[in-house]
This record gives C-alpha cells, sequence and structure tokens, in this order.
C-alpha cells in the first residue's frame, strides 16, 4: 500500500495480532484479579450477613414466645388473687367505718353508736 | 448481540471477571490509540492501558454514566499517560526503539519490516499534535466515526473531524511516497 492509504496507522494496531492482543487482555484481567475478587466477596457479604441473622432468628423467636406466655399464665394466676386490704382495715377498724373513709361519706350517729357498739364487740 | 456498557459495568462493579474482560475485549484497541498518542511509546502504551483499566476498576463507583464508560475510561488513559510521562521524565525519555515490544514472528525478515515501518510511523506521528494523534489513531485502529471519536474524546464533532484532516496531511507529508504497511 502507499502514503495515500486511508489506514495507514493499522500497522500500530495491537488488534491487528489476535496473540499480541490476548496477551495484554490476559495481563490487564490477572492485575485485576484481587480487585475483582474484593468486589465479589463485599458482594456476597450482605447475603451472609442475612444467613447469620436467620440462625439466631428461629431460637430469639422461640424465646419471646416462651416469655409471652409465661407472662400470659402469670397475670391470669394474678387475676385470681383477691385485691389487696385497704388501709383502715389494716389498722383494725370496723367494716363500716372503712367503707365510709373510702367513700367519704359522713355516717349518722346512729351508724357511728351500731358501728362502736359492733366495734367493741369486735374487738372483745 | 453484545451486551451493554451500563450492564457489563454494573456486573463489574459487583467483582464479575467476565464483565470487566468484555469491557477490557472492548474499549482495550480505543484506549491503546489514545495511550500511545501520549506517550509515543507501544511498550509504555500497553503500561498505560493495563494502569487505566485498574484504576478505573477501583474507581467504578465513579463513573457516573456507565452508558460512557468508554469516554471516561479515555480519561483515565490520558490522566495515567501524563503521569507516566511525569516519571519518565525524571529518568532518560525511552526512544522509540522500544516500539519493538510485539513477539517476533515466525519470518525474521519480515518482521523485521515491519518493526522498522511501525517505527517509521511512530517516528511521524511524533510531529503530530497530541489530539491529532488520539483522532488519527482512533480512526484508523477502530474506524469510528467523526461523531464517536469526539464523544470518545469529549470534543466537537467538527473539531474532531479538522483533527483528523490536518492530522492525516501531515502524516502523508512526513510518510511521502513510501510504503505505509509492510
Amino acid at each position: 500500500m502507499k502514503a495515500n492509504d486511508p489506514h495507514p496507522l493499522q500497522a500500530l494496531d495491537p488488534g491487528r495480532d489476535p496473540e499480541r492482543f490476548e496477551r495484554l487482555v490476559d495481563g490487564i484481567l490477572a492485575a485485576a484479579g484481587p480487585e475483582l475478587a474484593r468486589r465479589a466477596e463485599v458482594q456476597a457479604a450482605p447475603a451472609s450477613l442475612l444467613l447469620g441473622l436467620s440462625d439466631w432468628l428461629r431460637p430469639a423467636l422461640a424465646a419471646a414466645a416462651l416469655l409471652a406466655f409465661l407472662a400470659l399464665v402469670g397475670g391470669g394466676a394474678r387475676a385470681d388473687v383477691e385485691p389487696p386490704p385497704g388501709l383502715t382495715e389494716a389498722l383494725g377498724y370496723p367494716a363500716p367505718v372503712a367503707t365510709w373513709v373510702e367513700t367519704e361519706r359522713t355516717p349518722s350517729v346512729e351508724e357511728v353508736l351500731i358501728s362502736l357498739e359492733g366495734g367493741r364487740g369486735h374487738a372483745n | 448481540m453484545d451486551e451493554a456498557d451500563a450492564a457489563l459495568v454494573a456486573r463489574a462493579r459487583e467483582g464479575d471477571s467476565e464483565a470487566f474482560g468484555a469491557l477490557v475485549r472492548r474499549y482495550l484497541r480505543s484506549a491503546y490509540a489514545v495511550a500511545l498518542a501520549r506517550v509515543g511509546d507501544p511498550a509504555d502504551a500497553e503500561d498505560v492501558c493495563q494502569d487505566a483499566f485498574l484504576t478505573a476498576l477501583e474507581r467504578l463507583e465513579s463513573c457516573r454514566r456507565p452508558e460512557g464508560f468508554g469516554g471516561w475510561l479515555l480519561a483515565i488513559v490520558r490522566n495515567r499517560a501524563v503521569d507516566l510521562h511525569r516519571r519518565r521524565s525524571v529518568r532518560e525519555a525511552q526512544p522509540l526503539e522500544r516500539a519493538d515490544a510485539v513477539p517476533a514472528a515466525d519470518d525474521p525478515e519480515r518482521e523485521a519490516q515491519r518493526s522498522e515501518r511501525r517505527s517509521e510511523l511512530l517516528e511521524a506521528l511524533r510531529h503530530l499534535t497530541e489530539l491529532q494523534r488520539e483522532v488519527l489513531l482512533l480512526f484508523d485502529f477502530e474506524g469510528l466515526s467523526h461523531r464517536e471519536i469526539a464523544e470518545r474524546l469529549g470534543i466537537s464533532e467538527g473539531s474532531a473531524r479538522v483533527h483528523l484532516h490536518n492530522g492525516r496531511r501531515a502524516l502523508r507529508e512526513r510518510l511521502g511516497d513510501r510504503p505505509t504497511e509492510a
């Protein structure tokens, strides 16, 4: 070919020599190996993290279910227990007096007398 | 049908060596053309290409337009060539004798002729501007259109056309009527 060849620089093209071209590609890929491996590892990391979490998920759910069951059973048992006595009953006052205090109601004279007699009687 | 650049880039980001290999095969000639235009020596151009592809792989996340991977890569090639030139300038510049980085062929005489021809071409290229060399090498290596060359080099189509025309004329003047291919 003469100088008027439309593509004279093709003689410098590495693609014209397949062997050389592949050698170049192989060299680049070999050098890129560690970085590609690192990227593949990073890509795989989230999946393995989820797998690790799933290993803990079942025992954690079982423990939560057990705790919920115990809480329900315990709560039911406490519902059967009598409420604790009021302060007036704890101090030994007669029941009517305790009722007046709790309801903040003013008793009549007769009620007071009856209660006192009952209280004596109760005390005796 | 060839897989699109964006898909290959996405897979390469995940460490897919096959996808990265496809990108290397697709753009190695363009990268080499730009590298050779910048450093003027085939062996150095190969080094620049390897360096540039590795840099591109390490920085794939910063490739904002994966569909324009080629242009992005060639910008890296240019930068790596400049870095190599700086390192070379510290030492003594390598002459063009290193053009014979290609393994010897079965026919030594024929290979010698080819080698001589490559040296002549490289010498002629040295008298062109960097941009003229880039445009010419891309045009001759890959047969890219003016528009494609412009896209890859980040210049206007008109500029690509002018640089190709002027570069071609300057190259012919340098080469004269000597055969351009062994």
